[in-house]
């Protein structure tokens, strides 16, 4: 690990070395941040599908319909006190 | 959240903020993903809770990581925090226009032309990514047909939606950190409080057919608000507003953005289906005054109403709409701010002791602290000190403002040059009068408080300095002046340790 950590600081001591105007620097991470961030986002909405499917429509199929009037409540509860 | 990253009780767009302003764009990566994945189980398991809080707080994470792994100086790295902003807004609303501009508003403080490239780079770049994966859709579904018939609406009809909307909006600040107060004096235990809340929203969501929610991170078609009572609606602009402000109050996890368009789209629409029910024959659409209404409300509920008229116009792709939106979110903005000055986001800030301001110059000064600026040693006078001694003052020191004393160095108050003067030229002056006599009271800051706060404090009475005392003594520990302000602000910005894109 520490290795990793001095190869990664020659590194960026490389690359600042560069000299590289701010705006290439901005611009170029810009598109990084932006692609990140956008599979970021994605993965978010899939987890937030994922959670909404095992936590919601599973159970729904299963129970009946007084039953899950009372569940609803008790999940939302649950959740929040996971979360 | 609390196993995995303690002490952590925010990390959503205030944060950013803060790290922004305070932290040089420092933002912790850990408690960012608990956060981002305790969101999605608020929200999956039914929570009113918005998801646009932490995917901005992930971009601004993944900005600042790389900023830290690079070692680029502050400047660059907040701006690129920015840029995370924008590209986690745009991503999650399809709005790639708002999220650089919220990110620029709400982040940034400033529409800074240094920074407007790399942010509206990332946010495109964004909103191209999540297409491929989303599909170019909306975040909140709009109405196939909607539209407004008349030009006098404009003019006549938006503006009252606007004063409802600002007044819906500081309706919403309100209740939301009134409950938050309200549920730190019930002194539950957090997995009682949040267990509590949570079957409370859950009862609430399900009083409203589920409307109140949306489906997993789908939200509510808003065609289904043309065919509702306005009495339904306005009962569902208050129902969200309590469902928002309970599951983040009792513990959830999640935003406030989304929150905001609901009860802007219910506020509209309840406005619209009253004025359609009023005046038949105009043939007015509630479905145009839901989308504006939404911009409206987020607008004036977030403080950013560049953002709120953007991200509604980004929506609907219509250009038309721009004008009422436009009249609209202005309005409503005005009247929240006059009845609740903090936003939601604002709100939060201050309440945990943060008052970020606006603008570069303030940002410098609100990030440099009295103890860097003050002399310790001023010149002086006892609280007993004779007229004749006062007097011998005159022309003394480089200060025009004389602190007071008591025995103990405790403040007493501050005599001007002026007073000075008044004293010499005034023959009436009794001569037993003493320095505590002439003294007049003093405003006075901390070596904690920041400069801008000097600034500010030395504004009310117009003076030129202003004591620096310990508060829990009353001890003078120096002096602070405008020039010493100056002459600290000067050397910061020379040095770029504050260097900010203009």
């Amino acid at each position: 690990m520490p290795r990793l950590y001095s190869l990664w600081d020659r590194f960026a001591d490389w690359f600042n070395r560069l000299g590289l105007s701010e705006n290439t620097i901005l611009l170029g991470f810009a598109v990084g941040i932006g692609l990140a961030s956008a599979l970021g986002v994605v993965a978010f909405y899939y987890l937030i599908d994922l959670a909404y499917w095992i936590l919601y429509l599973t159970p729904a199929v299963y129970l009946t319909q007084s039953g899950f009037l009372a569940y609803r409540p008790l999940l939302t509860g649950v959740g929040l006190t996971v979360a | 959240m609390r196993a995995f990253a303690p002490g952590q009780d925010g990390l959503n767009i205030p944060d950013v903020q803060r790290a922004v302003a305070r932290e040089s764009g420092r933002i912790p990566m850990r408690p960012a993903l608990v956060r981002t994945a305790a969101s999605a189980v608020t929200v999956g398991s039914g929570g009113a809770a918005g998801s646009e809080g932490p995917v901005a707080v992930l971009g601004s994470t993944i900005a600042s990581a790389l900023g830290r792994a690079f070692r680029f100086d502050p400047a660059r790295t907040k701006v690129l925090v920015a840029a995370g902003a924008a590209a986690g807004i745009s991503a999650a609303f399809n709005a790639p226009l708002a999220g650089a501009f919220f990110a620029l508003e709400e982040i940034l403080g400033s529409l800074a032309v240094g920074a407007f490239p790399p942010v509206v780079v990332a946010s495109v770049v964004a909103a191209v990514v999540s297409h491929s994966f989303l599909g170019n859709n909306p975040a909140f579904p709009i109405p196939e047909e909607y539209g407004y018939a008349l030009q006098r609406e404009v003019l006549v009809f938006y503006p009252f939606l606007g004063i409802v909307s600002g007044l819906v909006a500081a309706l919403f600040v309100k209740t939301f950190f009134g409950t938050e107060e309200f549920c730190r004096t019930l002194r539950l235990h957090p997995a009682v409080l949040a267990l509590l809340g949570g079957a409370l929203v859950g009862a609430l969501v399900l009083l409203s057919g589920g409307l109140l929610v949306g489906h997993g991170h789908f939200a509510v078609h808003l065609d289904l608000f043309g065919g509702m009572s306005w009495t339904s609606l306005a009962l569902l602009a208050v129902g969200s507003i309590l469902a928002t402000s309970i599951t983040l109050g009792a513990g959830g996890s999640g935003g406030v953005f989304t929150p905001s368009l609901f009860v802007g789209a219910a506020t509209g629409g309840a406005f619209g289906v009253a004025l359609a029910g009023l005046l038949p024959d105009l043939n007015l659409r509630p479905e145009a005054y839901a989308l504006v209404g939404m911009g409206a409300v987020v607008g004036a509920a977030t403080s950013a109403p560049i953002t709120g008229i953007l991200l509604v116009f980004e929506m609907t792709n219509d250009y038309e709409i721009v004008l009422p939106l436009m009249l609209t979110t202005v309005i409503a903005n005005l009247v929240a701010r006059r009845i609740e000055p903090d936003s939601l986001y604002s709100g939060w800030l201050r309440r945990r002791g943060e008052r970020l301001e606006q603008g570069a110059d303030r940002d410098v000064l609100a990030g440099l602290k009295v103890r860097d600026a003050f002399d310790p040693a001023p010149h002086v006078v006892g609280s007993t000190a004779s007229l004749d001694l006062l007097l011998a003052h005159l022309g003394r020191g480089a200060y025009t403002d004389l602190p007071v004393v008591d025995d103990e160095r405790r403040l007493i108050g501050i005599i001007t040059l002026a007073d000075l003067g008044r004293l010499a030229g005034n023959r009436d002056t009794p001569a037993a009068t003493v320095a505590a006599d002439v003294a007049t009271p003093a405003e006075s800051v901390t070596p904690a408080d920041s400069l801008l706060e000097a600034i500010r404090r030395m504004g009310v009475r117009g003076t030129p300095s202003i004591p620096v005392v310990d508060r829990s003594t009353g001890r003078l520990l120096g002096l602070v002046t405008r020039a010493g302000v100056l002459g600290l602000y000067e050397r910061t910005v020379a040095t770029g340790e504050h260097r900010t894109f203009t």
